[in-house]
């Protein structure tokens, strides 16, 4: 049996890792850290969320008892059907994979053939990050609204309120993803399969084909892949939409483990970066390690300083920042920058 | 003039002020260096916050509040908070000389801790390319909520703290004599940055973020320069702080969030024209202007938006960011380009240009 705390290590690694390795892959191709990574895996997880709240409201619609027990106990008893979870890896992949391709072709590519700074790119992103904040939460209030509509439409003809709750703030859906023969979560199996599967294939895609080389051959330097007749654009749209959508499935799977807020984005996004800047930003392996460097800190490492110290588990946001600062300070590059063959030829 | 709409400028006039005193603080930093200070916030809720520690421990000690024989026996600064605020008010009104000097004070010392927190946040990255400056003070002022929402003893954490009102004695009419206090400060703020900005610092700020390979050929050392000026800009943005603090007369950690205070004097740098001097101005009023009316009309914009209109000042500002970037980068005023020498045409050549 896994303790509770090597679960939560486990699962939020993974997304971690996830969405970190999204950040490297635009920084490396676009050269912009892009700050809206985290509403990125937000938008993922409202995708779950539509899902999952629409899957609870067609068990209620489709057994529609005028029995209040019998309606209690199907509510209670809902676990997410299997194919739910293939529906929300996919579609958050697709919206979110678009999205970023948006986000790309509409303010960056536009800023960046016009020269512009660094500064003004990395505004650029804060801008769409903002903007994707304000429409998520215009989303989620008028879709919660509709189907606290439809909850109450039902109730009235069935005669008795249905004890259904649709939170849209400040939920989980850890209870519906528990497997009912070993009490295990099915997120502890998704999550690090998801993350080998996006490594395999990328590792295939980058290595293996004509079109991962030209890739990275953009990524080394772009002028002169593009005059060699590499499309560079395709290059960088295709980075944005793979980024995005590694980003929105790791985010899809936010809500299965995890309290889920319109606004998880604000701290979310010091823990991307830290462990972007831990493996080395431009470096995809190196964020991967990364992500699980401050993962682990997040979780293990955390629990054993708040019960040793008795401080508070709210000042969780303080390590990424502590694993970050003594990073830049000692190897700005990060993991992926230090040079280990020297570092070993210097201790001998 | 109707009350309403009196209170109304009253209000859009105290945190133009306020925001003067931002923006211009940030143009130096982001407009003048280039260094993408993604953490504005940081200073602006360091000086919020000293303030909200400072300022009802030294009106205590001022009053002599903290013996046992005294009306009241402060031990506890958040608990007591509403007392020693309720008891040190009266007094402040009728002791002019103590309240002009707690506000001074307060706010001195406010900006300084702001600023010394300013450069302790550069640290790891006062090295770095531009790009891991913006990361690493963005992270720093979210992680600086983050305690500040969950530290009690400072400003009460989530509760939050009051502070003593030094304009108590002005009565109902305490914001406009606030306002003429905020006015010289604010205009004192923004001529010294005018100032400085023409100044050779100013000029050496500009050379920097044009190339700093360049700049650093000829003598210009890239980290001081980067160093001082955080300090400086912090030490203002601080001073901001402790002024919103005693506008709001009381402290609360959400009511600092990286919307209002980075991102907003961004937007408003950007509109007014970055590297200018007149263009915080411009930027300050024009932003401060649309959402205290957005504010202000809330229930009845309320009845045209399909959404909560919440999201109309995120949506603006994300929005601005955006349009202002792709159609307009350099801002209502452009920045001038600066010219040692003037070119002196000869009558003579033009003539024969024309023959």
């Amino acid at each position: 049996m896994l303790s509770p705390q090597l679960v939560n290590a486990i699962i939020y690694c993974s997304i971690l890792s996830l969405l970190s390795l999204g950040l490297s892959l635009t920084y490396s191709v676009t050269k912009v850290p892009n700050f809206a990574q985290a509403s990125f895996a937000v938008l993922g997880a409202y995708v779950t969320w539509t899902l999952v709240s629409l899957s609870r409201l067609s068990v209620v619609e489709n057994m529609l008892s005028s029995n209040p027990q019998a309606m209690n106990a199907a509510i209670y008893s809902y676990t997410i059907p299997p194919q739910t979870y293939l529906e929300f890896l996919i579609l958050s992949f697709l919206i979110v994979g678009a999205t970023a391709v948006l986000q790309y072709l509409m303010v960056l590519r536009p800023l960046k053939n016009r020269g512009g700074s660094p500064t003004a790119l990395m505004i650029a992103t804060i801008g769409v990050d903002m903007l994707l904040f304000s429409i998520i939460n215009i989303y989620v209030d008028s879709m919660s609204s509709h189907l606290l509509s439809e909850v109450s439409s039902l109730s009235e003809r069935l005669g008795y309120s249905i004890p259904l709750r649709l939170d849209a703030r400040d939920f989980t859906f850890y209870s519906y993803d528990l497997m009912s023969s070993s009490g295990l979560q099915r997120a502890i199996i998704i999550s690090p399969l998801l993350l080998i599967v996006i490594l395999i294939s990328l590792e295939m895609i980058l290595k293996k084909t004509k079109f991962g080389i030209a890739l990275r051959a953009v990524v080394e330097n772009p002028n002169l892949s593009g005059v060699i007749g590499v499309n560079v654009e395709l290059a960088n749209i295709a980075a944005w939409f793979i980024s995005g959508g590694v980003s929105g499935m790791a985010g899809s799977l936010i809500p299965l483990k995890f309290y889920t807020n319109t606004s998880i984005g604000i701290t979310l996004i010091v823990s991307i970066f830290a462990s972007s800047i831990l493996g080395g930003i431009a470096s995809l392996y190196g964020s991967i390690a990364g992500g699980f460097i401050v993962g682990v800190s997040e979780t293990i490492f955390l629990g054993y300083i708040t019960q040793l110290t008795g401080l508070s588990p709210a000042y969780r946001p303080v390590i990424p920042l502590i694993i970050m600062t003594i990073m830049l300070i000692i190897f700005p590059k990060g993991l992926a920058g230090i040079d280990f063959s020297n570092l070993r030829r210097r201790l001998k | 003039m109707p009350l309403e709409s009196f209170q109304l400028l009253l209000t859009i006039a105290s945190m133009t002020f306020i925001y003067l005193i931002v923006v211009t603080s940030l143009n130096l930093e982001a407009g003048f260096l280039g260094l993408p200070n993604f953490g504005k916030m940081l200073a602006v809720i360091s000086g919020a916050l000293f303030t909200a520690w400072f300022s009802p421990r030294m009106g205590v000690l001022l009053y002599n509040l903290a013996h046992p024989g005294s009306q009241i026996y402060v031990t506890d600064y958040v608990v007591q908070s509403n007392s020693i605020v309720t008891t040190l008010n009266p007094w402040l009104a009728g002791s002019p000389f103590s309240a002009a000097l707690l506000f001074l004070i307060t706010i001195s010392l406010s900006s300084l801790v702001g600023g010394l927190i300013g450069l302790i946040s550069v640290i790891p990255s006062v090295r770095l390319r531009e790009d891991y400056l913006g990361i690493t003070l963005l992270a720093m002022a979210e992680t600086a909520r983050v305690i500040g929402y969950n530290y009690e003893p400072i400003a009460g954490g989530t509760s939050g703290v009051q502070i003593p009102d030094p304009f108590f004695g002005f009565g109902d009419s305490r914001y406009l004599y606030y306002v003429a206090i905020l006015a010289p400060i604010s205009a004192a703020v923004f001529l010294l940055y005018r100032r400085m900005q023409n100044s050779p610092f100013g000029r050496a700020l500009k050379s920097i973020r044009e190339n700093e390979d360049a700049a650093s050929s000829l003598g210009k050392d890239i980290v001081k320069s980067r160093a001082v000026t955080i300090f400086i800009g912090s030490a203002t943005a601080a001073l901001a702080g402790s002024l919103y603090a005693y506008y709001t007369l009381g402290v609360i950690a959400t009511a600092y969030d990286r919307f209002s205070w980075t991102f907003w004097p961004w937007v408003m740098m950007m509109l007014g024209g970055m590297g200018t001097n007149l263009g915080p101005l411009v930027g300050a009023f024009t932003f401060v202007t649309a959402r205290t009316l957005i504010y202000t009309y809330k229930q009845m914009l309320s009845s045209f938006l399909p959404f909560n209109v919440v999201w109309l000042d995120y949506l603006l500002l994300s929005l601005s960011i955006i349009f202002i970037l792709l159609i307009k980068p350099n801002g209502l005023i452009k920045e001038r380009p600066l010219i040692f020498f003037k070119v002196i045409e000869r009558k003579g050549d033009a003539s024969k240009e024309k023959a």
